[in-house]
């Protein structure tokens, strides 16, 4: 017993070593990007006839509720060239009848062209207007496929992957091609900032206004998204170990993704299967190459308020996990995949995949050891202490990154509710995730359980 | 255990503190600088408007703080005005002594420093502050030279056009799309900076970006030059191609018939010529555009169709006898391009 738990205080340590340095990489990133960012250079570009081409992608499946309001807000973003492709995954609502309808689509001939591989396309849609939209009516067969016949009807330099669901501030999509704009070469995919939408007010597909989530379960998936973006993908893009772009929000070069293959289907992270994917392939073949997070463009999205919807989706990224470390295997531990190889996905195996584990049959054996009288009330108590603090010291840092680029949250209140639940995160949230995420170790094999939960909706009446 | 247990507590304890203290410090300057912001901006604000509608005298900010501010203000203003609006803030900045400031600070030992007033002169980009930029092209970093470079470009100081193609190229591997930027400014001023860039001794990375610019920006004068790169490698003939197609050569259509038609070169270089011909309008084009329709190379056959869509009664003639092909991919590339 004691052995194992010098064993957890063993992984703690180096859990600790890890996310500190990336935690101080994320610092120095975010003022290396704070710094160039300031350049008119690149803005200038970006106003200019050298800007890269975007394709909006959206795939939407039973969307009915919300589609007509996304896509308006997409409209109006600010960006000089860009279309939308809404890529209707099979839905049996009305949401087809809800685009013709709204922005007066009609059916068109359009040959599907055959870069990557997806389910066959029933129907294109185009306005009969000037907007830069396209429909596209295709058997279902779930987000990857969706996103691959969006790619496919892409005429653009780069594809941007939306959720149908998400609102996109109006300047997201100029400050997640600034990258494409510096360094135009190497820079293969970017990704920004998806933040909880819970709490706030939105009307008509726009962020009215900010506020925090009023639900215990959002507002500790606040804590976690800041955690996740600003402490923990900041500091992987100064290494250039990037593992994810969120689903929600990616930007990528549109040929490295017909090169790629495009999304693979099958797998419940499609998302960080292709980053992964795209990693291997440029490191196979010696190409200069950089994937980036971008801090401050912002896409919000809807947290699940529910246990039954939050166990879903969290037992469905575990299983993301565990499959793209089993397609990348080779990967992990090899150095010819530098820091992906060597840093990131050994940390997503131990500290994502095995971490949960680890940590509670570090419970259960230190309260069998409290019990027992191996250890001490106090050993006991500094035990616990060491997790709480590091887990603060983390949400700290990264709420201190926040706040010196975005700062979203200026009110002192916000921060002290932010700063309450990511101590209070340690007393049962935490450890009721780790239970859904071991839980998912038997999901493997089954069939994927997909994360459709009720969405209350952004849209408020119209008064 | 219990001991290395106690120093992790008081060292993550120490390390919470320091965090907090920290995360405070930021804020309290946040909401200073908001606060500051919210007094003398609107002040700012209304200074301007009121001096460049001829209603006012010119503003006077007095103070660290208040200056930092009407700075902000202005260059943000300075981004939106045109003409001799802009002239005229322009103007008043400089007697305000805000260059005078920025052309001291580009030599500063701080990069911050020195890029912030890159860019302020920047912004400004008039030709007495030429100069304070020309120093600049010889700064150790490749933000506040291509600031400077592109500047110079703009503001039209032609006796320095060799030092700023210079500075584009030398940049062109550390900072690519700020290197752009100053390609992208020589092209609006002085095209004829683009000729020595597109000529063959000119590094790749530089006559790729030259070819986009003069392409995008539709410089017909510089057409021989692309025409030239047409004999080059792929990426660099695709690159040429469509800027002749956007500019519409109708000289190049020879030259891009060629290069549609060799199957030794790449895919995308074809594509790109056969776009090219049809964006140009050469009915000539169309006997080696039918062949086309049919090629087993998904690109070239959406190309071709959309080209022959372009070229009038001839193209349309042609489409229309596909759309009655037996095979279905011909057909549908037909078809697409026919509808109404």
């Amino acid at each position: 017993v004691i052995a194992y738990m010098w064993f957890v205080l063993a992984y703690f340590a180096a859990f600790v070593a890890v996310h500190t340095l990336v935690l101080a990489l994320a610092a120095v990133e975010l003022r290396r990007y704070v710094s160039r960012g300031r350049t008119a250079n690149l803005r200038v570009t970006l106003r200019s006839p050298l800007a890269p081409s975007i394709a909006v992608l959206v795939p939407a499946f039973n969307e009915e509720s919300g589609i007509v309001d996304s896509v308006r807000s997409l409209l109006s973003l600010d960006y000089p060239k860009y279309e939308i492709i809404i890529v209707n995954d099979g839905s049996t609502d009305a949401t087809i009848g809800r685009l013709i309808e709204a922005f007066g689509l009609r059916p068109v001939r359009r040959p599907t062209p055959p870069f990557v591989p997806h389910l066959p396309v029933r129907a294109v849609y185009a306005p009969r207007g000037r907007l830069n939209l396209l429909l596209i009516d295709k058997e279902n067969g779930g987000k990857a496929d969706a996103l691959n016949a969006g790619i496919n009807f892409a005429g653009s330099d780069l594809v941007c992957s939306v959720d149908a669901d998400s609102v996109m501030e109006q300047d997201a999509l100029s400050k997640t091609a600034l990258p494409f704009i510096e360094e135009p070469d190497r820079t293969i995919a970017t990704g920004g900032m998806v933040r909880v939408a819970n709490g706030c007010r939105i009307e008509h597909g726009r962020v009215m206004e900010v506020a925090l989530p009023r639900s215990r379960f959002a507002m500790f998936q606040v804590v976690e998204y800041v955690r996740a973006f600003f402490a923990t993908r900041t500091g992987w893009t100064a290494m250039n170990a990037l593992l994810i772009v969120s689903g929600a929000f990616g930007l990528f070069r549109r040929d490295v993704m017909v090169a790629a293959g495009g999304y693979r289907t099958g797998t419940v992270a499609e998302d960080l299967e292709i980053i992964a994917r795209l990693h291997r392939i440029c490191r196979s073949a010696g190409r200069p190459y950089r994937i980036v997070y971008v801090p401050d463009p912002v896409c919000w999205t809807e947290a699940p308020e529910s246990t039954r919807y939050l166990r879903r989706q969290r037992r469905r990224w575990q299983r993301g996990c565990l499959e793209t470390l089993f397609f990348h295997r080779r990967m992990i531990f090899n150095p010819r995949y530098g820091a992906v190889g060597l840093v990131a996905l050994p940390s997503m195996l131990v500290f994502e995949v095995l971490g949960p584990v680890i940590e509670m049959t570090g419970y259960v054996v230190s309260i069998t050891a409290l019990a027992l009288g191996l250890i001490g009330p106090v050993t006991f108590a500094l035990f616990l202490a060491v997790s709480v603090l590091y887990g603060l010291f983390i949400t700290l840092g990264a709420v201190t990154l926040e706040d010196s680029t975005a700062n979203r949250f200026p009110a002192w209140e916000d921060l002290r509710r932010v700063l309450l639940y990511a101590v209070g995160e340690n007393c049962g949230y935490r450890q009721m995730l780790h239970v859904w995420r071991i839980e998912a170790f038997a999901q493997v094999f089954r069939k994927p359980e997909w994360g459709a939960m009720e969405r209350k909706g952004f849209s408020a009446p119209v008064p | 255990m219990s001991s290395a247990l106690a120093i992790a507590v008081a060292v993550l304890a120490t390390a919470v503190i320091l965090l907090a203290v920290s995360l405070t410090a930021i804020r309290v300057r946040i909401r200073r600088q908001r606060r500051r912001q919210r007094r003398y901006g609107p002040g700012a604000s209304r200074g301007i408007a009121r001096y460049l509608a001829g209603a006012g005298d010119p503003p006077r900010p007095a103070g660290r703080v208040e200056r930092a501010i009407f700075r902000d203000v202005a260059l943000a203003a300075l981004t939106d005005l045109r003409g001799s609006e802009r002239e005229e803030l322009t103007a008043l900045l400089g007697q305000l002594g805000y260059f005078d400031e920025a052309q001291a600070a580009l030599t500063a030992h701080r990069r911050s420093v020195r890029r912030r007033a890159a860019e302020m002169l920047a912004l400004a980009g008039t030709a007495p502050l030429a100069p304070a930029l020309v120093t600049g092209l010889s700064d150790r970093d490749p933000l506040v030279r291509t600031s400077c470079a592109r500047t110079l470009a703009q503001a039209g100081a032609e006796d320095v056009i060799p030092e700023v193609t210079a500075t584009a190229a030398q940049d062109i591997e550390s900072a690519p799309g700020a290197a752009a930027a100053v390609v992208l400014a020589l092209g609006n001023s002085h095209p004829a900076a683009l000729t020595p860039m597109l000529r063959a001794g000119a590094a790749a990375p530089v006559r790729e970006v030259a070819l986009e610019v003069a392409g995008r920006l539709r410089l017909a004068e510089l057409s021989p030059s692309l025409r030239a790169c047409l004999h080059d490698g792929d990426d660099l003939a695709a690159t040429a191609a469509e800027g002749l197609g956007l500019i519409g050569d109708i000289e190049a259509a020879g030259a891009l018939r060629d290069l549609a038609s060799d199957h030794g070169r790449a895919l995308a270089a074809r594509t790109a010529a056969v776009t090219a011909l049809g964006s140009i309008g050469d009915p000539a084009s169309v006997p080696l555009l039918e062949p086309l329709l049919e090629s087993g190379d998904w690109p070239i056959r959406a190309a071709a169709a959309r080209a022959l869509g372009k070229l009038g009664e001839p193209g349309a003639a042609v489409l229309r006898r596909a759309a009655w092909s037996a095979r279905p991919e011909v057909r549908e590339q037909a078809e697409a391009v026919l509808q109404p």
